[in-house]
């Protein structure tokens, strides 16, 4: 008794070593999903969200013999332990087929055309290494397959041309099913006097509604509902989609109100910096004017004919000295004024930010102002002609009539015009403080793009949370064995939905009122195919009797295509992972082509136009070319317009 | 697929001689015609498309253009050897009996075999 008890404890404990190196291979839920088209794709392991289509619904299959393996407590037998080793086996084989022919027949391929153009020893031998891997795991597939399948289907399967070898492939599969039946059968036997039991449910949550139960055949006993085909290229709105698109159109009406006000505002302030810089100029022509065409040029007139009528050479000089430089004096007059005169024209030609102006530049204009108050107010000179004057006693009258001019005719007419326009431009700055003022009204603007931003991204909140809602069982779930553990179906099309709503199916397993397994799968609703939407825009349109873009707000139909994700070697792309969409294209850009509407609102009234659009990722911009109906004459349009809301609200814009 | 004319004995001496001479590629060489050859070399032909940058099928259908050597060497001098594959160096590694031959399963693996070397 003692030798068959050890023996017992040695069998369990290598069965129970043995068992676990191949864990984590096969999953307990598997799906498969079906369209009006068929099968579709079969699904594993989902870790988030499977995207699924609008009109499909989704097999469920478990499989108790995965259940066994995990954590159950079940004591396997050696049966099970045997059917699942070659089940792994044959589970590596069917990888290699899938993930590994094509890529060892491109390889080779590659390998042989360069090899053709170039006697490389080093090509040669990785090619020779490539031919000979491809030959063993196509022997060994055989050679797996041959007894189990038998040699006429073998046969029959090799009767095709193919590099893939898919009819193998097939028949590698089958088998597979057929191992993992026996296994099946084999484990539910043990589950059978295990006492686990099982309770599934199916969560669907739509946007602004009430997260509900769906009813899953076998598994609980509520009412399965009618079917209900969705018609993916339609004019009809339903309830949801009419309030998106009624939210949307609201949303970009108000943008557009607020995106002529900013504009108008905008155009006021640009004609106000236009006066100030006519103002200005007016200014510095004036003191030009002044100092250019009057006095100056009287004084000057009046020292050369005084120089003219003196006769000593040496006094003539000095004369000449103290004229120049008052020419000098002039000069740097002048220079100061053209100076400012070309800063003040940068400033407003170049129109930089009016706050950035005020603040930066301001104080080099008044610095400016002030260096040619200074060189205006002195007295040019006057000590030296006072000294000429005192040694050359001929012409004292001479430099008494200069410096009396200059002195008090130049002097007292430059301080009168500069106390008169630099007090000017003083005021003109303020005028030009309280107009910049004026662009405070910006952060007024700010404030309600925020808000709107909000307002979108309220609904985009919304729209997120449902499908998080929703773990709670409902009560009409049934509990059923583990060993009755039968396939249902997540009859999608029985329920009322609509694009991104989520289903969650929950599976939980009990063993005497405990929870020993607990999962849950996730699936998102898409429109797979040709499909249209409706969506509302802000655009710009020009049309054919206008210089610019005017905002006006519109409402698209857009028919888009959505292809499924390519399959790879006859595996679909998403099995064992979380993926779902189609490709760059299909996903990103999105391309779209449809009719657009929009509401032209000009001097107060209104007019409708029509047009052909182009939108591109998920109708989030678009172009287009369309007709004013109402108008006279030309009538064509061009436009270029976005979807702002849809970009805040990606859930309801069918993003991928 | 190659097939050697009949009626045209240097010809096709000439366009085996070069199919042998083809550079990396596994060729399997159908002998004779008449006796159910035409359905081997096309079941052959069939599985050469599994891999057809590197596999070629040659059709010999007048045996008689093959030296004495040759048939020693591809037939081992038996004529119910229908099918040889010759591998990247041209050496055969698989011969197949009329009866063997006319399988695409027997094919396939005479076709992998000449391919592992």
């Amino acid at each position: 008794m003692k030798i068959k008890f050890l023996s017992v404890v040695i069998i369990t404990i290598l069965t129970a070593s043995f068992v676990y190196p191949i864990s984590g291979k096969d999953s307990f839920v598997t799906f498969i999903e079906y369209t009006e088209e068929g099968k579709i794709k079969e699904l594993a392991e989902i870790q988030f969200r499977y995207d699924v289509d609008i009109n499909s619904y989704i097999d469920v299959t478990f499989h108790p013999s995965a259940f066994v393996r995990m954590e159950s407590g079940i004591p396997l037998s050696p049966e099970s332990v045997r059917l699942r080793k070659e089940l792994e086996s044959l589970n590596n084989l069917l990888k290699i087929a899938r993930e590994d022919l094509d890529d060892y027949v491109r390889d080779i391929d590659t390998l042989r055309k360069r090899l053709l153009e170039n006697d490389d020893p080093l090509i040669e031998a990785r090619f020779r290494q490539k031919l000979k891997e491809r030959s063993n795991f196509i022997q060994k597939l055989l050679v797996a397959l041959e007894p189990v399948v038998g040699e006429a289907r073998l046969e029959k399967a090799l009767g095709v041309s193919d590099s893939l070898y898919s009819g193998v492939v097939s028949l590698l599969a089958e088998h597979i099913n057929d191992v993992q039946k026996k296994l099946e059968a084999e484990t539910s036997s043990l589950i059978e006097h295990s006492e686990h039991t099982l309770r599934v449910w199916c969560i669907h949550s739509s946007h602004g509604k009430k997260p509900n139960a769906i009813h899953l055949n076998n598994y609980d006993n509520l009412e399965a509902g009618s079917l209900q085909i969705v018609d993916k290229v339609t004019l009809a709105l339903t309830e949801e989609e009419d309030r998106h698109l009624r939210e949307s159109v609201r949303f970009h009406e108000d943008l557009r109100k607020l995106v002529v006000d900013i504009g108008d505002k905008d155009s006021e302030l640009r004609q106000a910096f236009s006066d100030l810089t006519d103002q200005f100029f007016k200014d510095l022509r004036d003191f030009r004017d002044f100092f250019g065409t009057q006095t100056l040029q009287e004084l000057l007139d009046e020292i050369e004919k005084e120089i003219g009528s003196l006769d000593s050479s040496e006094e003539v000089n000095a004369l000449k000295g103290a004229l120049s430089d008052l020419k000098e004096k002039l000069k740097e007059i002048f220079n100061l004024i053209q100076k400012n005169n070309s800063l003040v024209r940068n400033l407003f030609v170049e129109r930089p930010d009016p706050l950035t102006l005020v603040t930066l530049l301001s104080p080099e204009l008044i610095t400016e102002v002030e260096k040619l108050k200074d060189v205006l107010s002195q007295k040019a000179n006057l000590d030296r002609i006072n000294e000429i004057s005192e040694r050359i006693k001929n012409f004292r009258i001479v430099f008494k009539k200069v410096s009396t001019l200059l002195s008090k005719g130049l002097s007292d007419k430059i301080n009168e015009f500069i106390e008169v326009k630099f007090q000017t431009w003083i005021a003109t700055f303020s005028n030009l403080d309280i107009v910049l003022s004026k662009y405070e009204i910006f952060s007024d603007y700010k404030k309600v793009f925020k808000g709107l931003l909000e307002r979108g991204l309220f609904v985009a909140t919304i729209s997120d949370e449902v499908g998080d809602i929703g773990d709670l069982m409902p009560k009409d779930t049934l509990e059923v064995a583990m060993s009755k553990a039968s396939p249902t179906v997540i009859d999608i099309p029985r329920t009322n939905r609509q694009e991104s709503d989520i289903y969650n199916l929950y599976v939980r397993i009990y063993h005497k009122g405990s929870i020993t397994l607990s999962k849950e799968y996730s699936f998102r609703i898409k429109k797979y195919g040709t499909y249209s939407r409706w969506t509302g825009n802000l655009i710009f349109a020009k049309g054919e009797w206008q210089n610019s873009f005017q905002p006006a707000t519109s409402v698209s139909w857009i028919l888009h295509h959505r292809s499924r994700p390519k399959e790879k070697n006859g595996k679909t792309e998403g099995e064992g992972k979380t993926k779902g969409g189609g490709g760059v294209l299909g996903n990103v850009i999105n391309l779209g082509i449809g009719l657009n509407s929009v509401v032209f609102s000009t001097e107060g009234e209104i007019e409708y136009g029509l047009g052909i659009a182009i939108t591109f990722f998920n109708d989030i911009l678009q172009v287009g070319y369309g007709f004013n109906f109402q108008r006279e004459g030309s009538r064509g349009y061009f436009f270029i317009g976005a979807s702002l809301f849809d970009l805040l609200n990606p859930t309801r814009s069918n993003s991928d | 697929m190659l097939i050697l004319p009949k009626d045209n004995k240097e010809k096709a001496r000439v366009l085996f001689g070069q199919a042998i001479a083809d550079k990396y590629t596994i060729t399997m060489l159908i002998f004779g015609d008449g006796q159910g050859e035409d359905q081997i070399a096309s079941k052959a032909d069939v599985r050469a498309g599994a891999l057809a940058s590197v596999r070629r099928v040659v059709w010999i259908r007048d045996v008689s253009i093959l030296t004495e050597d040759e048939i020693r060497l591809y037939r081992e001098g038996r004529d119910d050897f229908v099918v040889c594959t010759l591998n990247l160096d041209d050496e055969p590694v698989v011969r197949l009996d009329r009866d063997k031959a006319n399988s695409f399963l027997a094919l396939e693996r005479a076709f992998l075999k000449a391919e592992a070397g």
